[in-house]
């Protein structure tokens, strides 16, 4: 079942810091995001919590945005076990919150972004 | 990660569909193989939302509980009815599905506390809520919730009231209430309306009670170490010292047939829910797995955030985030542990596969399923056709075998 259309066009990070990375633009060039996501910290099964700022075109903070969080395992056929949330801590910061990953492997994450007329996915690959 | 997880990474996704046991190296092979072991000191994680957890006299009334068949209306019904055969916590299909119980395949208990969601349809969150069902199910134990309450207080009073002082006071006030429950037969569910509000609560706490003893002593069962633990620990890293069989079945396992993309770990199961296209039972409606049970666990009162529950909200999580995605639940079953799988049988959630072969014969068919596709494209089962040799099979039950 490929529920997962996520497009290749999000970094490949292998076994990285996605903090430390440069912001990820978005497939439509309108949204960067930074992830704060230690992957080497990350332990399957888990919940994490992953704060990310949004930025737009102009490198402003972009605020008061409304993110979801979508992803799982193309390889494998399925997505996330759970349903996470996003939650707005203001000045373009937000966090993502009920996030776990139920095995290792290559997983993808997507953040839909839409803020006024702005509408963006940003999408991360990485390997648990 | 651990670096057993980035060699099955490599394994998994390098070319999922060739033989890997040439492109693995001996030690490689060994090191993925760790990842799949239980040992004497493994244990499962603990639940928050059973207090009596852990608790060594919770155990003991729990396991007098699990064994006791004057806890049904036949009087010869217990737990290990259906989860005991010759004394071992092998699955025991003699009350048959369909027939005599609800159409479902029987689930091993040893070790079931390392999930997260119970029964295949993953319709509780904890071992004491599972408990309760059963219990009340007509098919099963039959019994209502007063006559519960009033059985536990009889044969267990002293036990139940060292446990929680109060709960066994005036047990001749629940003696003689009439067989009733929020969830029995219509007379059963007109009798619970009438009781007062407070005999309510005191029925429940004491149900309630039983449901967490008896998963203390499921939570304190651990699956038996297998003949496949043993034998990679006495290997000590060196394939040579495996039977050949069983470590091409392995790298089968790990490799070819793409199995421990689901089975993974050392219980063989990543406790996630996943539609494999698992054929109906003929006559019977299509089953909907999951779907049909993420709405009422949402709303049970036996959940982690109900008010019988002794967790925090923060210790809810997997509750709070559930995904209710049709994608990630029609049709959707628990991955099963397959530690124990060749002494159980037939296969899967309601029997459909009677035999090991027949398992694999479906997984490298991967059939549409009774789910058939999402919106034309995608199909609802997550299985992709497999290439299988006659000799891969064999190797494969090889390896199924020691578990
Ligand atoms: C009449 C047979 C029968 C009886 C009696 C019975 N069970 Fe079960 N049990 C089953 C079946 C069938 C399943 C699978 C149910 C499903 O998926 O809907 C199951 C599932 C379970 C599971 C889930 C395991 C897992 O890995 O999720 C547990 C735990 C369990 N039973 C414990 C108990 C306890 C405790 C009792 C006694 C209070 C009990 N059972 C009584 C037949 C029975
Ligand atoms: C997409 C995830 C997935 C993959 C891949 C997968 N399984 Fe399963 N397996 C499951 C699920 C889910 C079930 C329960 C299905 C059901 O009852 O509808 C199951 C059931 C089984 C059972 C029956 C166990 C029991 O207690 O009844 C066996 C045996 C088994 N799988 C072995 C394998 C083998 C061998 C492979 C590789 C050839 C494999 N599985 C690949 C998810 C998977
Ligand atoms: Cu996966």
């Amino acid at each position: 079942m490929k529920i997962l259309a996520i497009a290749a066009i999000g970094l490949t990070l292998g076994l990285s810091d996605l903090a430390a990375a440069e912001p990820v633009a978005g497939q439509a060039g309108q949204v960067f995001a930074d992830l704060a996501l230690d992957i080497a910290q990350v332990e399957v099964g888990a919940f994490i919590e992953v704060p990310f700022t949004l930025t737009d075109a102009s490198g402003l903070p972009l605020t008061a945005a409304s993110v979801t969080v979508s992803g799982g395992m193309a390889m494998h056929g399925h997505g996330l076990p759970t349903s996470p949330v996003v939650e707005d801590l203001g000045e373009g910061r937000y966090v993502i919150k009920g996030l776990k990953f139920s095995m290792g492997g290559d997983w993808q994450l997507r953040l839909t972004v839409t803020s006024g007329t702005v509408i963006d996915a940003v999408d991360f690959t990485f390997a648990l | 990660m651990m670096w057993p997880l980035a060699v099955a990474l490599a394994v998994l996704c390098a070319g999922v569909h060739r033989a890997q046991a040439q492109t693995l190296d001996g030690a490689d092979i060994m090191a993925l193989a760790e990842g799949f072991v239980l040992t004497a000191d493994s244990r499962p994680k603990p639940d928050p939302s059973n207090r009596l957890a852990g608790n060594p006299d919770a155990e003991a009334l729990g396991e007098q509980l699990f064994f006791d068949p004057g806890l049904s209306a036949d009087g010869a019904t217990s737990c290990a009815t259906c989860h005991v055969t010759d004394g071992a916590f092998v699955p025991n299909e003699s009350r048959r599905a369909g027939a005599e119980r609800a159409f479902r395949t029987v689930m091993p208990v040893a070790g079931a506390a390392y999930q997260t969601f119970f029964t295949w349809d993953g319709g509780k969150d904890s071992l004491w809520s599972q408990a309760l069902v059963p219990l009340e199910h007509p098919d099963e134990h039959g019994f209502s919730r007063t006559e519960i309450a009033a059985y536990v207080l009889d044969q267990y009073g002293t036990s139940i009231a060292a446990l929680e002082a109060g709960l066994a006071e005036q047990a001749d006030l629940l003696r003689g209430l009439p067989p009733a429950s929020p969830i029995g037969t219509l007379a059963q569910r007109q009798a619970w309306d009438a009781l007062d509000p407070a005999t309510r609560d005191r029925v429940d706490a004491l149900f309630v009670l039983t449901g967490k003893a008896i998963a203390a002593y499921e939570a304190a069962l651990p699956p038996p170490l297998s003949t496949w633990d043993r034998l990679v620990a006495e290997a000590e890293g060196d394939p040579g010292r495996m039977p050949q069989d069983v470590l091409r079945g392995f790298t089968v396992f790990t490799g070819t047939g793409r199995c421990s993309t689901c089975h993974s770990g050392p219980l063989f199961s990543d406790g996630d829910f996943h539609n494999t296209g698992v054929p109906a039972v003929e006559g019977q409606p299509v089953d909907m797995g999951r779907q049909a049970t993420v709405g009422p666990l949402r709303r049970s009162p036996f959940n982690c955030l109900g008010p019988h529950s002794d967790a925090a909200k923060s210790d809810c999580a997997d509750l709070t985030y559930i995904s209710m995605a049709m994608e990630r639940t029609l049709g959707t079953f628990r991955t099963p542990s397959l530690r124990g799988v060749s002494l159980r049988g037939p296969f899967a959630h309601a029997g459909q596969l009677p035999t090991l072969r027949a398992v694999i014969d479906h997984y490298v068919t991967a059939p549409l399923g009774p789910h058939g596709r999402m919106i034309g494209v995608d199909t609802m089962s997550e299985l992709v056709p497999l290439t299988m040799t006659e000799q891969q099979k064999a190797d494969l039950i090889a390896f199924l075998e020691t578990l």
